[in-house]
C-alpha cells in the first residue's frame, strides 16, 4: 500500500503513511492497545509515535482525513481490487477523525464477513479461519484504542460500540481466540475459564471508556447487551460472572459517584434473578452505599437514585 | 447544507447579562443560510458524515425563526435526492451507506417543502419503497427497530420510522402494537425511558419514547406525574436543563426535555422563564447560532433546537413548534389531516 504522494518535499505523504503504519502497528508487536492523543493544531505538523503512546496535531489529522476519505470514497464510487486495501487502510483514519463515520465502519464490518464467507466457502480451512480471527483480533484492537484514549468524543461513539457488539455477536468463537471452533458453535464450546477472563476484560474497556467519558450510555448499554449476549448460554456460570462484577461496578460506583450511568449498570446487575435469589451481596451493597452517604454525607441526585432504585427491587 | 458548526461564540454578552434579551433572528437566518456557501472551507468535508441531519435542523430553524424560503428549495430536492439509494434508504450524504437517521431526516425536509412527491418522479425509489425500506428494519419478534442492515437497536429509530412512516401515510407497513409493547418494555421506575429494556432513563430517549406512543395514539402508558417529576429535576439553578443526573446543562435538552413535557401536558413544570433566559443567554448575537451553553462555540444543532425550545415556551416571533415531529405544527398538522 502507498499513500497517494509520497516523497520528500511531501509531508503530509509521508505523515500519511506513518499514521497508516501506527494504527496497524498492534499487526506486529501483539495486542496492545494504542493511546492517541489528539494535540492543539499550534503544535508542529507531525506525528509522534513512541509505542504504545501516538499523538498528531489536529490541524495534520485534518489533511490526513481529507486524503483518507478521498481514497474511501472514490473506491467506493467504482470499486477496484486494486484500490481495496488502501480504502480499507484509510478507514482507520476516516474513523480516528469521525468516530460516528458510519460507512467506513461499515467497510470494516464487510470486510470481516467477506473473510468469513470465504471461510465457509473453503470448507472452514484452517488458513482461511486463521485470517479471520486475525481480522477479528485487529478490529477489537483498534476499537480498545479508540474507546480508551483521551480523545474528544470516541469514547461515547454509539457507531463504534455497535460495532464491538456487531463482532461478539458474530463472531464470538473469533473475539475469545478460540481458532479451532467451526462457525455455528455456541459460546458454551469455548471453556468457562475463557469467557471469565474475556467478560473482564470487556468490563475493564468499559470502565475505561466510562473514565474518559463520564455518564457514558453506549459504553454502559455495550456492557448490559454484552451480558444479555451471553446469557442464555450459560446459566449455571452466569451467577459467578455477576457477583464477581457487582465488587467490581459497586467499587467504581463509590469512585465516582455522580456517575449516574455507572450506578444504573449496577441496578442492571443487581436486578437479575441470579443476584437477586437468596441475595446477601445485593444487600450487602446497598448497606454499605447507605453508610458510606452518611461517612461523606453526599447529597448527589446520582446516589440518591441508585438507592430508590434498589428500593424498587426490595433489597433495603 | 455542508457546515454544521462555528465560527461565532455565543454568550458574547457574558458577564452582566439583561433580563430582557432579544432573539437575533436576522442574524440567526444569516448564520444558517451561510452554512452552505463555506463550501471551500474544511468543515464542508469534515462533518459529512451528517449532512442530510444537517440540513433538516437547518430548515427546520429557519421555518420556526418564519423565514421558510431561506434556502433554495430546488437544490434542497437535488441534495436530497442525491443521498438516496436504490433500497429506498437514504445516507448521510452522497455516496454514504445508507440508515434509518438519514432517512428520517430526508422524508421531514421533503414534508416541510411539500416536495414528498418528488420521491415517485425522480428519485432513485418511491414512496412506497421508502416505507419499505424503514418498515424493514423492524424486529417482527420484539417490535424494536435496527438502524440499517448491521443491526444496531435503539429506540431513536423507531421512533424515526413513527415519524417518517406516518407522514408518509404508510404507518400500516410496521406493527405498531409490538413496537408499543417494545417502548412500554424501555419505561423505568423513575418514570423515564431508555435506549432499551434495562436502560437508564435519558432525556433523549424519553423524547423518543413518548413520540413513538403519542404518534400511536398510546399515551396512555405513561406514568405522566412520575415522567414529569423526573424532567421537571433536570433544570439547573442557572436556568438551563440537562439530561440526567448530575450532568451540565445544555440548549439541546431545551427541546428533549420540553418537547416530552408538552406531550404529557405539563410544560408548566419547568420555569418557563429562567429557561427561555438561559437559551437567549446562549446566542451569539453579532454573527448568528446558538451554542450549546454560554460563551461555546455555536452549531445548528444547537441552534434549531434552542429556536424550538423557545417556541414551545410561547416565544414571541416564532412559529409554533409540533412537540412531537419537530416540525412546523402548521405543516404536520396540513399533512396528518389529509
Amino acid at each position: 500500500m502507498t499513500p497517494p504522494v509520497s516523497n520528500l518535499s511531501n509531508p503530509t505523504g509521508n505523515a500519511y503513511a506513518q499514521l497508516i503504519s501506527a494504527l496497524h502497528h498492534s499487526d506486529l508487536e501483539g495486542s496492545t492497545i494504542l493511546e492517541i492523543d489528539i494535540l492543539p493544531s499550534s503544535h508542529s505538523p507531525q506525528l509522534l509515535y513512541e509505542h504504545p503512546a501516538l499523538a498528531l496535531p489536529k490541524g495534520l489529522l485534518i489533511q490526513l482525513y481529507l486524503t483518507a476519505r478521498k481514497l474511501l470514497f472514490s473506491h467506493l464510487a467504482s470499486p477496484r481490487e486494486e484500490t481495496y486495501d488502501a480504502a480499507l487502510k484509510a478507514t482507520s483514519i476516516v474513523l480516528l477523525w469521525d468516530p460516528n463515520h458510519l460507512t467506513a465502519a461499515n467497510f470494516r464490518k464487510r470486510y470481516i464477513r467477506s473473510l468469513s464467507s470465504t471461510w465457509a466457502e473453503n470448507g472452514y480451512a484452517e488458513e482461511d479461519g486463521r485470517r479471520l480471527t486475525d481480522a477479528v483480533q485487529r478490529e477489537l484492537r483498534f476499537l480498545d484504542s479508540l474507546l480508551t484514549s483521551p480523545l474528544n468524543k470516541h469514547a461515547k461513539a454509539s457507531t463504534l460500540w455497535g460495532q464491538r457488539l456487531w463482532i461478539m455477536q458474530n463472531f464470538w468463537a473469533q473475539a475469545l481466540e478460540d481458532s479451532s471452533s467451526v462457525e455455528g458453535d455456541t459460546p458454551n464450546k469455548a471453556t468457562i475459564k475463557r469467557i471469565m477472563s474475556h467478560w473482564d476484560y470487556e468490563l475493564s474497556i468499559v470502565m475505561k471508556a466510562a473514565e474518559r467519558h463520564p455518564r457514558n450510555y453506549y459504553a454502559w448499554q455495550y456492557a448490559r447487551q454484552l451480558l444479555q449476549l451471553v446469557d442464555g448460554e450459560l446459566s449455571p456460570q452466569m451467577k459467578g460472572i455477576r457477583v464477581e462484577s457487582l465488587g467490581k461496578a459497586h467499587q467504581w460506583c463509590l469512585m465516582h459517584p455522580r456517575d449516574v450511568s455507572g450506578w444504573g449498570f449496577l441496578v442492571f446487575l443487581m436486578a437479575s434473578e441470579e443476584t437477586v435469589d437468596g441475595d446477601s451481596d445485593g444487600r450487602r451493597i446497598v448497606r454499605e452505599t447507605r453508610e458510606w452517604v452518611r461517612k461523606y454525607e453526599w447529597e448527589g441526585e446520582s446516589v440518591e437514585w441508585f438507592l430508590k432504585a434498589v428500593g424498587q427491587l426490595q433489597l433495603g | 447544507m455542508s457546515l454544521v458548526s462555528g465560527p461565532g461564540r455565543g454568550g458574547t454578552s457574558a458577564g452582566a447579562v439583561p433580563d430582557e434579551l432579544k432573539l437575533a433572528v436576522d442574524n440567526h437566518v444569516k448564520y444558517i443560510q451561510s452554512l452552505d456557501t463555506r463550501q471551500d472551507e474544511l468543515e464542508y468535508w469534515l462533518t459529512e458524515h451528517l449532512r442530510l441531519n444537517g440540513v433538516y435542523w437547518g430548515l427546520t430553524a429557519l421555518h420556526l425563526l418564519g423565514h421558510p424560503e431561506g434556502l433554495p428549495r430546488d437544490a434542497t430536492i437535488d441534495f436530497v435526492l442525491s443521498c438516496q439509494h436504490g433500497s429506498g434508504g437514504f445516507g448521510a450524504a452522497p455516496g454514504h451507506d445508507a440508515h434509518m437517521l438519514y432517512t428520517v431526516s430526508a422524508v421531514q425536509i421533503l414534508a416541510t417543502i411539500d416536495a414528498v412527491e418528488e420521491l415517485d418522479l425522480r428519485g432513485k425509489a418511491g414512496e412506497e419503497q421508502v416505507g419499505k425500506y424503514i418498515a424493514g428494519l423492524q424486529n417482527r419478534e420484539t417490535g424494536s427497530f435496527a438502524g440499517d442492515e448491521w443491526g444496531e437497536t435503539d429506540t431513536r429509530f423507531l421512533f424515526g420510522a413513527f415519524n417518517a412512516l406516518s407522514l408518509l401515510h404508510l404507518l400500516s407497513l410496521i406493527d405498531v402494537p409490538k413496537a408499543v409493547a417494545h417502548v412500554h418494555a424501555c419505561a423505568n421506575f423513575d418514570g423515564g425511558y431508555g435506549v432499551s429494556p434495562g436502560a437508564e432513563s435519558h432525556a433523549g430517549q424519553i423524547y423518543t419514547c413518548v413520540g413513538a406512543l403519542a404518534i400511536a395514539g398510546r399515551l396512555d402508558l405513561v406514568d405522566r406525574d412520575r415522567l414529569g417529576g423526573w424532567l421537571s429535576e433536570r433544570q439547573l439553578p442557572n436556568g438551563g436543563l440537562n439530561g440526567r443526573p448530575e450532568k451540565l446543562e445544555d440548549v439541546c435538552y431545551s427541546w428533549w426535555v420540553m418537547s416530552s413535557l408538552a406531550m404529557i401536558d405539563r410544560l408548566r413544570w419547568i420555569d418557563g422563564d429562567k429557561l427561555t433566559q438561559f437559551i437567549l443567554r446562549c446566542q451569539d448575537r453579532e454573527q448568528g447560532g446558538i451554542a450549546d451553553r454560554p460563551g461555546d462555540m455555536v452549531d445548528v444543532f444547537h441552534t434549531v433546537f434552542g429556536i424550538a425550545g423557545l417556541s414551545l415556551l410561547s416565544f414571541p416571533g416564532l412559529e409554533a413548534v409540533d412537540p412531537i415531529y419537530c416540525m412546523p405544527k402548521a405543516i404536520t398538522s396540513r399533512i396528518l389531516s389529509k
